[in-house]
Formats: C-alpha cells, structure tokens, sequence
C-alpha cells in the first residue's frame, strides 16, 4: 500500500494561478522530504492529502484511501503541522493538546495521558501548565508538533516545521522529527525550502516546483550522482583549473573558485597536490550539497528554469551562486 | 511505576537521564471518530460559552447575564411568596411564565452579541481552523456543533429561570402535587418559545459571526441585526400601506419572537405589534425562514472559509 498517491493532481486558485499541475507519484512509508521553493505547491500538496482543500481535477490517496470520498476515516491517523500560527494564547498547553486529541477521536481519558506522554515527548514539562500566548516561538512549534502527534497518526504532515526557530531549536526540532520517523516508526512528511534541512532527517525526497514533480529517488541516489567541490583559492584559479583538468578532472571555473566534479574520494586529493605544487593559497574546500541544483541536477537533464527557481528558495546559498556552472560540470 | 524505575536505575551501564525515558508509546486504543469529535468540540464549545476553562475575565460577562436573566425568576419567587401571604393572592404576579422571554430577552441579546464572535471568531483569528478541519471532523460538523453549542447555552439562560418560577410555585403552594399538575401544563409552551427563541438567535448571531475573526466588529453586527432592524422595521411600517406595513414588523427576529411567544402561550403582543395584528402562524413562519437561512449562510460561509 502506499502511503501517499495521487494521479493527475491539479490545483488551480482562482486568478489563474495554478499551485499544482497534473502531479502524479507514489510515495512508500518512510521520512519523506517535500523540497521546492516558497510557492512550489508544498502547501498545496498537504492541504489536498488533508481534505482542507479540493483538488480542480485529479485524485489523491493516503494510506490506501481516497481523500475526497473518506476523508473523516483518514484523518482518524494523520497528524498536521501546519505552517502558519494555529494556537490559542489563552489555552495552556495541556488543555489545547487534551482538546485536539478528543477532536481525534480519542476518549477522554487516553487524551489526557496521550497529552501528558507527548508534551513530555517534544520536550515540554512545567511549562505545559501555563498559557501559550506566553510561550516563546520554539515552545510554541513544539505545541503544534505535539498537537499533530497526540493521536498516533499513522503519517505525520509537517509544513515548515523550522519556521522561526534559532539555529539551536531547528536541530531540536529537526532531531524530534528524525526520532518521530525513525524510533516510532510514522511516516513523516517533512516540507521544506531548506534542503540542508531536509537532508539531515529524510530518507527520501520529493522535489517539486511550479506544482510539477522535479524528481522523487531516495537522498542517497540524489548526493551519489551529483557531488560537487567548491574550491575557493586566494589567486590562481585558473592555473588551478587547468592543473586540474590535465590530471582528468571536470572542471569549472568560476570567478575565485574552482568547481569540480565529486564521483570519488579522488578529487580532494587532487585538488590538495595541485594546489601544492602550484603554491596557491586555499580558502575553502567544501562539498557544496546544500544546493537544490546540485542536487536536482541529472547529468545531461537540461532542465535549468526549474533549477533555477528552486536554487532561490534555498537559504544556505553562497554568495557566489551559480547555477549554469554546475550544468557545465554535470555534462 | 516505581518498581520500574527501580529497576532501571539498577541495570548496569544505565544512564540516570535514561529512567525518564520511557521512549515512545504508540496509541492502541479506541478512535471513536467523527462523532466522538462532534460531541468533543460541542462540550468544548458550550464551556466556552460561559468562559469555563478559560481564564476569569472569559467568565463575567455570560456569567454576568445568566445572574441579570434569572434575577427577575428570584423576584418572582419571592414575590409569589409575598402575594400568596400577604396579599392573599389579589394582585397577579407580574413576573410569569408566559412574558419571562420579553423580560429578558435584551439579556439574551446581549449573550449572543458577546458569545457567538468569540465562539466562531476566535477560531478564526488564531487559526485554528486547520487543525480541526485536518481531524476526524468536517466542516458542516464543525459548523452544527457551533450552533447547537449556542443554543443549548441559550436555553440554559431562559429556561433556567423558568425553572426556577417552576419550583418556587410548586413548593410554595399548600397543594405540592396540585400546583405540580397545574404548572406542568404550561412546560410545553415554556420549552418550545426557549427552543425556538435560542435557534433563530444562535443561528442568526452566528451567520453574522462567522464572517469576521474581528470580535468587535462581529459584536457590532449582531447589534445592529438585532436593534437597528427594530428600529428600521417600525420606520418602515409606519411609512408603508396594507399588508406589507404589518408584515414588515417580523423582519425584526425580537418582535417575530415576540409574536411567535404571545400565540404559544396565548397572551397578548406588545401595542405596536398589536396594531398590526400578526397571526401566530406567521410569526411561526418568520422564525422558521430566519432560522433556516441563517443556517444555510452559515453552512456556506463554511464551505468555503479557507483552512
């Protein structure tokens, strides 16, 4: 069965504007990475698979069952986190928890200790007792994670679960959704621009963009194909990049840095007796990941409007950004 | 529990931080699905209503006007005590069942002005909306269970001091099961104006709340629905000619319910309702159109509000 499927998805708002575009996949139980740039459709999507919004045309399942037609049944075990703000200051944590599992369906008294279990669980202990509105915004996403988790859903949504959280609260944030997926086995779906983010907790990515599916293939096949090192040196990239390319390397050269192309571990040794030999001065070895276009890059795909919208929404982005001089490479 | 722990703690090569961490436990348990959920954000909304579980300040004003709605019942009481003693029974109470919903029915006004918008509107202005809708629940549910929760808060503040007539007649008559058939004749007429009363202000307060996360303009609307069309409709049937000026008058839902109450219990309107001398029936009439279309504007408002 699969967890998520939808056939010729459209979406499309009053005003023209379509959000989704005959989007077809299958997704398999796992942690799942939802990528592409703010207005993508990532929203969109989940709102569909939720039943808040009806899809123009198409069809959607989750958990083997149409989204249109059983949509009460299905949210029986699907949890939410939505994007935006969703809860009310003048509630304590508990009672709005408490509140949310019964709207689940649970009896009265496993709500409580459900309540009491996952609070505990996404880190909130005395503080529970006190009312959100004088929470900080880190307490407050772990609120709206609790709140999607209270039930035992099945499959875990989770809109930019990240969103306004310092540095120290998205790695929290980041390792509850990785142990959510990994230690108790639901299904998440994590949406994001940030892939830096999604690559730490997902397992599995589904990349779209203007409301068409980019690409889904586990992380793995993503990093595997498409590596690329960013040299930054003081002087010399040029002679750098010759050097380099004689000993068989594809090289790019960009400004100040040298772009080549990761298959192996060969490459930093390259890079490092090149560098040597021609007495440069390095800045900056770094295997640049953190790109949606190094990642959604297939050798020879050419698709390069697409890569670029997505490179926009990414936030880690050096400042020499460059996403025609990674297709050099790729070819 | 404490034997676990123990046990925990005595395992070898167990970290202290560890006998907190039960890890966790998956839910294996009834789902009890969207009716469970209906029944759940019903009693969830009807403690609202009265600012239970809220904080105090919630609290005074439904509570404020529940006091002002029964307060003329204790008078009424106390009253009967004091006519049937002293009087001897020659003055008529002028507190009774059959013009109790005249006497408070500003009270009730006022309930609904101030409850219906935080009821549906603080949904919206926290966005909360989603999360309900994204649960075992949808949204004519959600909806239903908004208006039943307001009517059934409604009927607590007109029957409540119905009941309280009720009792005190009854036990201050010398004949406890005498007075108890005789009162009992006038509950059907009691229950069905409350019931009909609560529906058509529920419903109408909430069509008007639902529009706007704004509590102040919400509370604003339903005053100017309740007041300014008694204004307006007594305007209007003074300038208008023939039937149309008489039927005009039931635009307003007080002086429809005012119509609707004098023929259930069979006493007389006010004098300006009196002048345009409107059947029961179709006093009936209006307060089932209004309901009725309140409901549907509020069933489409929820269709269509974005979550």
């Amino acid at each position: 069965m699969s967890l998520i499927s939808t056939r010729q998805l459209t979406r499309r708002f009053s005003g023209g504007v379509t959000a989704l575009d005959a989007l077809t996949l299958d997704v398999e139980p796992g942690v799942i990475g939802l990528v592409g740039a703010n207005g993508a459709g990532k929203t969109t999507l989940i709102k569909i698979l939720l039943g808040l919004l009806p899809p123009t045309s198409g069809s959607a399942a989750v958990l083997g069952r149409d989204v249109a037609t059983e949509g009460p049944q299905i949210r029986q075990f699907v949890g939410y986190m939505p994007e935006h703000d969703c809860l009310p200051p003048d509630l304590t944590a508990t009672e709005f928890v408490t509140h949310m599992a019964r709207i689940s369906g649970l009896p009265r008294s496993s709500a409580r200790e459900r309540t009491a279990e996952v609070l505990r669980h996404v880190g909130l202990y005395e503080e529970r007792y006190r009312q959100i509105g004088g929470y900080s915004t880190g307490m407050k996403q772990r609120v709206k994670l609790a709140q999607a988790l209270v039930h035992d859903p099945s499959l875990l949504l989770l809109d930019e679960p990240t969103n306004g959280l310092d540095p120290a609260g998205r790695d929290e944030m980041l390792d509850l959704v990785r142990r959510t997926g990994t230690e108790f086995g639901i299904a998440v779906v994590v949406a994001s621009h940030l892939l830096g983010e999604i690559e730490r907790v997902c397992e599995f990515l589904l990349a779209i963009d203007a409301g068409h599916l980019l690409r889904a293939a586990p992380l793995a096949s993503f990093t595997r194909q498409t590596g690329v090192l960013t040299v930054e040196i003081e002087d010399g990239a040029d002679r750098l990049a010759a050097t380099l390319a004689e000993r068989g390397l594809t090289v790019r050269e960009d400004g100040r840095q040298v772009l080549v192309r990761l298959d192996d571990e060969r490459p930093y040794d390259l890079v490092r007796d090149a560098a040597a030999e021609l007495g440069l001065a390095l800045v900056r070895i770094e295997q640049r990941r953190h790109r949606l276009e190094d990642l959604f890059r297939e050798p020879g795909s050419g698709d390069e409007g697409a890569a670029a919208t997505l490179a926009a929404g990414t936030a880690p982005v050096p400042a020499a950004s460059s996403g025609p001089a990674t297709t050099g490479i790729g070819r | 529990m404490s034997g676990q722990v123990v046990d925990r703690t005595t395992a070898p090569g167990e970290v202290a931080a560890s006998i907190y961490d039960l890890g966790y436990q998956h839910y294996a348990g009834a789902r009890l699905g969207r009716r469970a959920a209906f029944l759940a954000l019903y009693t969830e909304s009807l403690r609202g209503c009265f600012g239970l579980g809220r904080p105090t300040r919630s609290k005074v004003v439904p509570f404020g006007l529940l006091i002002l709605a029964e307060l003329p019942a204790v008078i009424a009481v106390a009253l009967e005590a004091f006519l049937g003693g002293v009087a001897g029974g020659r003055i008529e109470n002028p507190i009774r069942y059959d013009n109790y919903f005249p006497t408070i029915v500003q009270f009730l006004v006022l309930f609904v002005a101030a409850q219906a918008p935080e009821m549906v509107g603080r949904d919206q202005r926290y966005h909360v909306l989603s999360l309900y809708f994204s649960r075992a629940l949808d949204r004519l549910d959600y909806a239903v269970a908004k208006v039943v929760a307001l009517v059934s808060a409604l009927l607590v503040l007109s029957l409540l001091p119905q009941a309280t007539i009720f009792v005190g007649k009854v036990l201050g008559s010398q004949d406890l099961l005498g007075a108890f058939t005789d009162n009992l004749a006038a509950v059907p007429a009691i229950v069905l104006s409350a019931a009909t009363a609560a529906l058509v202000m529920a419903s109408l307060a909430l069509a008007v709340a639902a529009f706007t996360p704004r509590r102040a303009y919400a509370t604003a609307a339903i005053f100017a629905l309740f007041y300014i069309t008694l204004t307006a409709v007594a305007i209007a049937g003074a300038t208008l000619h023939g039937d149309l000026a008489r039927y005009v008058l039931l635009v307003a839902p007080t002086n429809t319910l005012e119509v609707f109450t004098a023929w259930l219990f069979g006493t007389a309107v006010g004098p300006e309702l009196a002048r345009a001398d409107l059947a029961g029936p179709d006093g009936a009439a209006a307060a089932a159109a209004m309901a009725a279309g309140a409901l549907v504007v509020l069933a489409w408002r929820y269709r269509g509000i974005g979550a």
